[in-house]
């Protein structure tokens, strides 16, 4: 004989169409939430990330990066800082952050050992000179 | 029975491309691949940043004016590489030197220009200027300002020498196996080198033939360039002109070295300091001495000075 009590649980088990739907509504939504949260802590660490190298990049000179885009019209032109021959209307006036600039602490050939010559004799390998 | 180690070979091959020389020595490796490698490199470099090429990426940045452009890894390579060359040089080699070189006429693979004689209406105007330019490794792009024109000429083709030693080497891939790569006396090394180092014939025109007599040095590694005035020379009218503009007045250099050579690291920098050494003019020879670099440097009346540990041909063993 089975109590009633058992057969309402029996009932619940096989008929949950309707929460069975909005179970799955809420799980897409937690989904979706989910994927939106990953992006924009992807977007976010790209950004920090992206930020961090272009500092690199910089080095510790940060009034090299004010110099690079600053057009400059003076005689002091051996500086490689002479007068622009174009027009100034592009000429920017700030610089952001992600504006990248030659700068010493980013030379890395510097570091290497420079070779050794010697005189030698007979045939060579290859001619340098100019072309 | 082991068989006996098979002696390490030395094979080379020469052919054109970039509009110079190009010459490739295999120390104990697969020539074939090697040069495969090289091509495809230089193919590479051409498509990117050679300024004669309709196609190329560079011409087409040109075209563009509006705002930061966004530009292929390898030409964002070789333009902070000339960057970097301005700034170490301050200014001296400099890579806004493009419209200069047009304005002297420059504006064709040089194999051409021979042909060409008419007058030509010359300028003393200082060129833009390395600050004229903004490249950004975060977006991938470049601002050039209005005007500014580049010329990757000098670093460029020392930069495509490095990359073409490391990508044969890599190409190769064998334990032991060295490669020299030259293009028009650029020259570059990786791996190993033969018994005895590379062996370099120093000249003033690259196209001179390795068994000539002359100067012969030898370098274990690194690299080694020269620049010189003497060879990329044309004339307009009763101008006589060369390619290493003076970025102070945007003409041939006028420079009492004619021709530099310098061993460093690498190609880039050897490149660089021989050209600086030219573009400085009186001061090149004090300024080559504090970089500590082998260095040989010829007159224009001839006289050769050795820097840094470069030796005296006399003490050839």
């Amino acid at each position: 004989m089975v109590r009633k009590e058992t057969i309402r649980k029996m009932v619940d088990m096989h008929a949950p169409a309707s929460r069975s739907s909005l179970d799955r509504d809420r799980a897409v939504d937690r989904i979706r939430r989910l994927t939106v949260g990953t992006t924009v802590a992807g977007i976010v660490g790209i950004g920090a990330f992206g930020g961090l190298a272009a500092t690199t990049w910089r080095g510790t000179d940060t009034t090299v990066t004010t110099a690079a885009v600053i057009t400059t019209t003076g005689d002091d032109a051996a500086s490689g800082a002479g007068s622009s021959t174009g027009s100034d209307d592009e000429t920017p006036t700030a610089t952001d952050d992600t504006t990248a600039t030659p700068s010493p602490t980013a030379t890395a050939n510097t570091q290497a050992t420079t070779p050794t010559v010697t005189a030698t004799g007979g045939a060579a390998h290859a001619t340098t000179g100019s072309s | 029975m082991i068989a006996p180690a098979e002696a390490p070979r030395i094979q080379s091959v020469s052919w054109r491309a970039l509009g110079t020389g190009v010459r490739v020595v295999v120390h104990d490796g697969e020539l074939g691949t090697a040069r495969a490698a090289v091509d495809a490199l230089l193919d590479r470099v051409d498509r990117t940043y050679s300024r004669f090429r309709p196609d190329s990426e560079l011409v087409a940045l040109h075209a563009r004016r509006a705002g930061f452009v966004p530009i292929s890894p390898l030409l964002a390579d070789a333009i902070e590489i000339a960057l970097r060359a301005a700034e170490q040089t301050e200014g001296a080699v400099d890579p806004t030197v493009g419209r200069a070189m047009r304005a002297i006429g420059y504006d064709a693979d040089f194999a051409t220009l021979g042909a060409r004689s008419g007058p030509i209406q010359l300028h003393l105007e200082p060129i833009p200027g390395w600050q004229a330019v903004e490249l950004s490794r975060v977006l991938g792009a470049v601002r050039l300002r209005p005007g500014v024109e580049l010329d990757l000429g000098s670093t460029g083709k020392a930069y495509a020498a490095d990359l073409a030693a490391a990508a044969a080497l890599a190409a190769i891939d064998r334990p032991g196996a060295g490669i020299l790569v030259s293009l028009g006396g650029d020259i570059a090394t990786a791996g190993n080198a033969p018994d005895g180092g590379w062996r370099i014939l120093v000249a003033e025109d690259s196209e001179v033939p390795v068994d000539a007599d002359g100067e012969t040095i030898a370098i274990p590694g690194g690299a080694i360039a020269t620049s010189s005035t003497t060879v990329r020379r044309w004339r307009r009218a009763d101008r006589e002109l060369h390619h290493l503009v003076d970025p102070r007045t945007g003409m041939p250099a006028i420079s009492p070295w004619r021709t530099v050579t310098v061993v460093a690291e690498t190609c880039v920098r050897a490149n660089t300091e021989a050209t600086a050494a030219i573009v400085r003019g009186g001061s090149g020879l004090e300024r080559l001495a504090a970089t500590g670099l082998p260095a040989r440097l010829v007159a224009t009346d001839g006289r050769v000075v050795r820097l840094n540990g470069w030796p005296d041909p006399e003490l050839v063993p």
